[in-house]
């Protein structure tokens, strides 16, 4: 049944892209399991994997290029082992693209092996925890890609499949070990996340707090765009769109445009680290600094706002379906041609011409690269500061990171150690001020939003969800500022709560 | 029987009545009888003699035959007794027998008679039975009795003869060989192959003992047959003469025998070694079976004990966090002898002997004590107890080589990284102790009218923390010694607080009180910076160690996988496992990455404790596979990026890093790498220094070539009667090393050596007076006294000679050297302002190094420019020698424990320190830096000869070095 429904388009798809593309590859005129394969491997892309199994089990052929197919199938599955086995064959010639996946597959299967998978089969949700201590995550998980999906079928025409799989590992290296990102370059950018093999890996807030449920839902464009486009949107629209898609998945939050992507974007630029948008390479996360990543990422999600505000909110999913449907071998500059009349190098004098004309007010501090004048100052006093609050001093502490928020007024975490000081010394007035207006602070911070939620309960209701958001396991910002053993009435936050009290500090 | 009995139907009498019959009996049997039992006697006696003769044969066919042929004879004669017997009761045989050999037709009628007469007893139709027992008793009453006598008496003659006959032959039988008849008899009668009747085989009996060769003891007479006690493996020899010949004689301990041979002399000899208690017996062998003497020699094997081991405190268990150096002091003792001491340790499936001790020929005793340091090579990758013995072999050639062993020291290994996260955990103490003086110092308020008690409060309380700090950076952990780096930087960061109170102690103000608040916190940071930076590179090294036990892990676990030696792998999957538990809990300890790596691992060790479990051993080993891979790469889990916490996917804003707060780590590294650079350099220079005086000297030598020569032959004529040894303290003993040593000034001389000359000749003379001095006193010595006053003569003059010579090489080669030396003075005057710049940058902030070390480098300063000095006026030696003091300062001054000398496993390869600090690096030539192989030429130097005090530092820690 399967087959005969999907055989009309297989049949369009085999004549329209697989069989040129095959035979213009390699010179020759394709086998039937060329074909196959090929037909397997779009599927594969477009994430429907389904279809790909059938395609893949209608076949007895032990042909190598199906081997691969069906081993890229495995790992887009997540049964690494399978892979591993499907790869190990000897006859199997080992071309780039095989090792390749070979390499994706045995770092996969050591990197999952008896690791714990939680399913939520209602919400098509399946994340796989590397480390089984983050299952008190799961449900913000699953909250925040149940609600990416229904806005990027919104946004971009594009219904995720069931079940989104999402793997949260520990670090870096296996990070790059399951994705096959240079280990160097996710060093250097400081990657977090990837959408890649159908599936979105993030390394677990545990291993560093940050902006994950933002993240999650930009993977998730990521893959979105991926199905959407059988793999063919280049870099600047994934990561344009992402960009812009990241904060829709929810209501606005505070310092949701802190820095303004047009201003930092214009402002980098200025500064001779912008590049041109059909210039980012393979990946954002493997250009040379962490800097000239942060001004890419302005400039695509300042040139894709731009790009929808002209053509209207509509322009994205059309762009999508054209980018899926051209042939041509730069589909995204053929679709943008046909959606607006103008290509690539129009659109990007225009919206240079756009990014002259808007303020670049921006502070110093958060400019690309900024080096901030009194920054060695206050990372000493706030050092000091620690190293006094720990042994028990808050009141010279209080003095040390008096000292560092004079030098960085702006830095959250300063505010936050101060606070903490004056709160410990019975302060609580004083301690009030630091917290009190977010629109003082650059930057995202977990516990300024716990020590608000606390001091400033009337200011912003969502600040302990705020706080979640960004360092959902440090104790403080997880537990809403109780003491042991008190922990947050909601269930899931008691669950995270108790989590982060596990962590050994 | 019809005969006997009457009839009780009837009530007739029998037919013949019983009286009538035996008397006809009688008169046969009368004469028959007794010759018929001397033959059957006869018979007997024969079977008996022929079956003792089978029956010593001694196989168990011959015996058994003859033992069956017996009991066949005899049950023949029972059966010979039953029928006839029955015969005599059988009135028609009797009447046949008797009558019938003299009258048959009376005996027929006579059988008719009696048959008519049973008749007529059985049927009243036969005739009356009166009748016809008359009949028969008239038959009867005919019969010739005499004449039945005469006929038994000829028969009897007959048998009679036969027995005789058979007699004789028995006789003749045993007369010929009685003993064997005896010999048989008693081989007839053995159980289990030993028979009953012992006899006497071997006469004149001797007995001697040898004992085995490896107990050096000589041959022994023993006493026959007196018990005696003799060592295991004893050769002991029996000698006698044969009472019989023709037996195979042997002489048996009941497990082995051994055949009697010719000695020879007409006597026999054999020989047995003794392997244990023994009763020894002389048996002769007849087939199976033996037939033993009466004689027995007891004999008690003295065993060859295994040798019996001490070693005091054991058995016990000890912690090597708590005893560091383990002394086993041991003793050895043995019954005979000695082979080999040795070391045992055992962990695990590890086993490592090492030898102690082979003690000289045979000792029976053998002491002496060993140390185990924590970072003995055995310990290293072990983290299980480990069982400590002293073993000793002896010398047993008999039964083999045997081991004792002492009792067990069970030596209690750290956990992999406890001795690190000890050694973290105290200097946290030491930083707190730091963090508390801050915090009384910026909550103290200062008043000038409280100033004294301010100072005085201050100075103790920096005097209590200075105090911790140093007594925390001298602790020892397994092994693990303080921080090379960290202690050189808190010497550094006290000196400053140091110069800060006494600062304020002198001019007691606000300003200098808030510089020395500033000073504190500066230091507190650069020691925080410096702990953190420590514990980074502790994680790294621990980290890498446990990768090695993942990989263990995952060996293990696959081996399981694969269903290969199962128990083995189990065993190891299992202590790997408690290994990395253990060890990952260390990594918990060890500050952020510490905290970061080892959550990691008890992660990861959950998986594959979830694989194993159900025995899904493929995905414990990849876990562990994954683990292991993690741990080689022990970075943080996040890095990059700005480390901000706001990005998304990639990127975020600079953040509060406190890694930052100090570089005092890192400042540390430079000071180090900048006094390792200058004294490399340095020694470089000195090396060139002492290149050119050597090239221009070489060739002023050339000129002195051939006079050198004629000297040294001199001396040589001039010594060449004196001894060659003597007893210590005479003049001969004296005189003898003045002679080498003069000998080894005339080699000098022939190398053109003549520094050497001249100290080797000033050696000589010294010892040739001595020998003078000695000669004069003795009678016996007075000629050797002579010989070596007349030789001293002579040296005297060769000395001279050589010292104006070198004087004047000098002065030439100084001269042809003057240019490189000028170029060198330059060199140096460079160098000393490199230990000068130094030295400033060492005064400030967190570079400041401790008093010592600036004085050190002072030093270093200040010869150096003497050096320059020298060397620009072209005095080689001088600007040589001050370089030399200069080199000895900067070595002293880079002088530094080594933390990773007490690493268990690896050394830090992750340690900054062993890397360039940035840029690229001059690696040094092969020949160009001399530095440590000079500095062991001058310590050696210094030991041999008299020690410069200059050198006495040098030449204490080399010894101490040498000891260690």
């Amino acid at each position: 049944m399967k087959t005969a429904r999907l055989f009309p388009t297989l049949a369009a798809f085999t004549f329209a892209v697989a069989l040129p593309s095959i035979s213009h590859a390699e010179n020759r005129l394709p086998t039937l399991s060329d074909i196959t394969a090929s037909l397997a491997r779009g599927a594969i892309l477009e994430l429907d994997l389904t279809s790909a199994h059938t395609i893949l089990d209608a076949t007895e052929s032990t042909d190598p290029v199906i081997a691969v197919e069906r081993a890229r199938l495995a790992v887009y599955e997540g049964d690494c082992d399978r892979a591993v086995e499907l790869l190990s064959r000897a006859d199997l010639a080992m071309s780039d693209e095989t090792r390749h996946i070979g390499d994706i597959a045995r770092g996969c299967a050591r990197a999952t092996a008896a690791t714990v998978t939680i399913v939520d089969k209602e919400k098509g949700v399946s994340v796989r925890l590397q480390d089984d201590d983050d299952q008190a995550l799961v449900p913000f998980i699953v909250d925040v890609a149940d609600k990416a999906r229904s806005t990027l079928a919104k946004d971009l025409g594009v219904t995720l499949p069931s079940p989104i799989r999402i793997e949260l590992v520990r670090d870096q290296l296996t990070l790059s070990a399951v994705t096959g990102l240079p280990y160097e370059a996710a060093q250097t950018t400081g990657t977090v996340a990837i959408a890649k093999w159908g599936r979105v890996t993030m390394l677990s807030p545990r291993a560093h707090g940050y902006g994950w449920m933002d993240t999650l839902a930009h993977e998730l464009t990521h893959l979105a765009l991926t199905a959407g486009t059988r793999d063919k949107a280049p870099l600047w629209f994934q990561e344009g769109v992402a960009k812009r898609e990241e904060t829709r998945w929810r209501e606005a939050w505070p310092h949701d445009d802190l820095p303004n992507n047009d201003a930092y974007a214009a402002v980098g630029i200025a500064m001779n680290l912008g590049r041109p948008l059909d210039k980012l390479g393979p990946s954002i996360a493997m250009l040379p600094s962490a800097e000239e990543a942060s001004v890419a990422y302005a400039e695509v999600s300042s040139f894709v706002r731009f790009f929808a505000s002209e053509l209207g909110e509509d322009a994205l999913p059309r762009m999508v379906v054209k980018v899926k449907e051209s042939p041509a071998d730069d589909p995204a500059a053929g679709a943008l041609k046909e959606i607006s009349g103008m290509d690539l190098a129009a659109w990007d004098t225009r919206w240079r011409q756009h990014l002259a004309g808007v303020p670049k007010d921006i502070p110093d501090e958060l400019k690309p690269g900024a080096k901030i004048p009194n920054m060695k100052q206050a990372v000493k006093a706030v050092r000091l500061g620690q190293l006094l609050f720990d042994r028990g001093h808050p009141r010279a502490a209080a003095v040390q990171h008096s000292v560092a928020h004079a030098a960085v007024p702006w830095e959250a975490s300063v505010r936050c150690y101060l606070t903490a000081a004056l709160l410990a010394e019975g302060q609580t007035e004083a301690a009030k001020h630091y917290v009190e207006k977010p629109e003082e602070i650059h930057g995202r911070n977990g516990r300024y939003w716990s020590l608000h939620g606390l001091l400033h309960p009337q200011s912003e209701p969502r600040a302990y969800t705020l706080g979640i958001a960004l360092d959902p396991l440090t104790p403080e910002v997880a537990c809403e500022e109780k003491p042991s053993p008190q922990t947050p009435a909601d269930p899931f936050k008691k669950a995270l709560c108790e989590a982060a009290r596990r962590v050994p500090r | 029987m019809a005969v006997a009995k009457p009839d009780t139907r009837t009530g007739a009498q029998p037919a013949i009545a019983p009286e009538w019959l035996s008397r006809l009996r009688s008169s046969w049997d009368a004469e028959i009888s007794p010759s018929v039992r001397r033959v059957i006697a006869a018979l007997f006696a024969l079977a008996f003699v022929l079956l003792a003769l089978l029956a010593r044969m001694g196989t168990q066919r011959a015996r058994f035959a003859a033992a069956a042929i017996f009991a066949a004879l005899i049950l023949g004669a029972v059966a010979r007794a039953v029928i006839v017997r029955k015969r005599r009761a059988d009135p028609r045989r009797t009447i046949a027998e008797a009558v019938g050999r003299t009258d048959p037709d009376l005996s027929a009628a006579t059988l008719r008679a009696l048959s008519l007469s049973e008749r007529t007893l059985q049927d009243d139709n036969a005739g009356s039975p009166a009748l016809a027992a008359l009949h028969l008793r008239r038959l009867l009453d005919r019969a010739p009795l005499d004449v039945i006598r005469r006929r038994a008496a000829s028969l009897a003659a007959g048998w009679s003869v036969a027995a005789l006959f058979i007699a004789g032959a028995a006789l003749a039988i045993v007369v010929a060989e009685p003993f064997r008849i005896i010999e048989g008899l008693d081989v007839l009668a053995a159980r289990n192959g030993t028979a009953p009747l012992p006899l006497f085989w071997v006469d004149d009996i001797s007995m001697s003992a040898t004992p085995p060769s490896y107990l050096h003891e000589s041959e022994e007479l023993l006493n026959p047959f007196t018990p005696v006690a003799l060592p295991r493996g004893t050769k002991i020899a029996v000698r006698g003469t044969a009472v019989h010949s023709g037996r195979q004689l042997l002489i048996s301990d009941g497990r082995t025998e051994t055949p009697f041979v010719g000695d020879g002399g007409g006597g026999i000899v054999a020989h047995l070694t003794l392997t244990e208690n023994s009763r020894i017996h002389i048996v002769a062998a007849f087939g199976d079976v033996r037939i033993p003497q009466a004689d027995e020699q007891v004999i008690t094997a003295i065993a060859d004990e295994a040798p019996k081991v001490r070693v005091a405190g054991a058995p016990r268990t000890t912690r090597i966090l708590d005893e560091p150096n383990i002394a086993l002091t041991y003793e050895a003792e043995d019954d005979h002898g000695l082979r080999e001491v040795v070391l045992s340790m055992r962990a695990g499936a590890r086993e490592e002997r090492r030898i102690l001790s082979r003690p000289a020929t045979d000792a029976k005793t053998d002491k002496g004590s060993v140390q185990l340091g924590p970072n003995d090579p055995f310990f290293r990758k072990t983290y299980a107890p480990v069982e400590v013995r002293i073993e000793a072999r002896d010398n047993d050639e008999v039964s083999g080589p045997k081991w004792g062993k002492s009792e067990a020291v069970i030596v209690v290994l750290p956990q992999a990284g406890e001795p690190e996260a000890l050694r973290y955990a105290e200097l946290l103490k030491a930083r707190d102790q730091l963090t508390d003086l801050l915090a009384h110092r910026i909550e103290t308020k200062f008043d000038p009218k409280t100033s004294k008690d301010i100072v005085a409060a201050e100075t103790d309380a920096q005097k209590r923390a200075r105090q911790f700090t140093m007594e925390a950076l001298g602790k020892t952990f397994a092994g693990l010694t303080p921080n090379g780096r960290m202690t050189a930087l808190a010497r550094g960061q006290w000196s400053r607080l140091d110069k800060s109170l006494d600062a304020f102690s002198k001019a007691p103000s606000q300003t200098t009180y808030d510089k020395l608040i500033h000073e504190t916190e500066d230091a507190l940071l650069a020691f925080d910076g410096g702990l953190r930076a420590l514990a980074v590179r502790d994680t790294r090294a621990v980290a890498k160690r446990l990768a090695d036990v993942a990989d263990e892990t995952a060996l293990a676990a696959g081996a399981l996988a694969l269903g290969m030696d199962t128990e083995s792998a189990a065993l190891r999957l299992d202590a790997s496992f408690g290994v990395l538990d253990s060890g990952g809990k260390q990594l918990l300890k060890l500050g952020e990455l510490g905290l970061d790596l080892g959550e990691i691992v008890a992660s990861d060790l959950r998986r594959i404790d979830r694989a194993r479990k159900p025995s899904d051993f493929k995905h414990a080993e990849l876990a562990a596979q994954d683990l292991a891979a993690r741990l080689r790469k022990p970075d943080a889990s996040f890095s990059g990026g700005g480390g901000g916490g706001g990005g998304v996917e990639s990127g975020g804003a600079p953040s509060m890093d406190p890694s930052e707060a100090s570089d005092a780590d890192a400042e540390q590294a430079a000071n180090e790498q900048e006094l390792e650079d200058l004294a490399r350099d340095h020694a470089t220079e000195m090396n060139q220094v002492s290149q050119a005086l050597d090239r221009a000297e070489r060739e002023e030598r050339e000129a002195i070539k051939e006079a050198a020569r004629e000297h040294a032959k001199n001396i040589r004529n001039a010594v060449k009667d004196l001894p060659k040894q003597g007893r210590p303290e005479t003049a001969e003993a004296e005189a003898a090393a003045g002679r080498q040593e003069a000998e080894g000034m005339a080699g000098s001389l022939d190398s053109q050596n003549l520094k050497d000359a001249v100290e080797r000749g000033k050696e000589a003379l010294k010892a040739l007076k001595e020998a003078k001095r000695l000669g004069g006193d003795s009678f016996f010595d007075k000629s050797t006294g002579q010989k070596a006053a007349e030789a001293a003569e002579t040296l005297e003059r060769e000395l001279k000679w050589a010292e104006e010579a070198l004087e004047k090489l000098r002065k030439a080669a100084r001269e042809r050297a003057k240019e490189e030396l000028s170029k060198s003075s330059k060199n140096e005057e460079k160098l000393a302002e490199r230990a000068r710049s130094l030295s400033e940058k060492a005064h400030r902030g967190n570079r400041t190094l401790d008093q010592d070390t600036l004085d050190r480098l002072t030093d270093a300063e200040r010869a150096m420019r003497e050096a320059q000095r020298a060397l620009q006026e072209g005095d080689g030696e001088k600007g040589k020698k001050q370089q030399e003091t200069a080199q000895r300062a900067l070595e002293m001054a880079q002088n530094r424990k080594d933390d990773e000398s007490g690493d268990r496993s690896h050394g830090t390869d992750e340690d900054p320190r062993n890397k360039p600090i940035g840029g690229k690096a001059d690696i040094p030539g092969k020949d160009k830096y001399k530095g440590p192989e000079a500095f062991r030429k001058r310590v050696m130097d210094g030991l041999s000869g008299p020690v410069d005090p200059a050198l006495k530092e040098a030449v204490k820690r080399y010894a101490e070095g040498l000891l260690k």
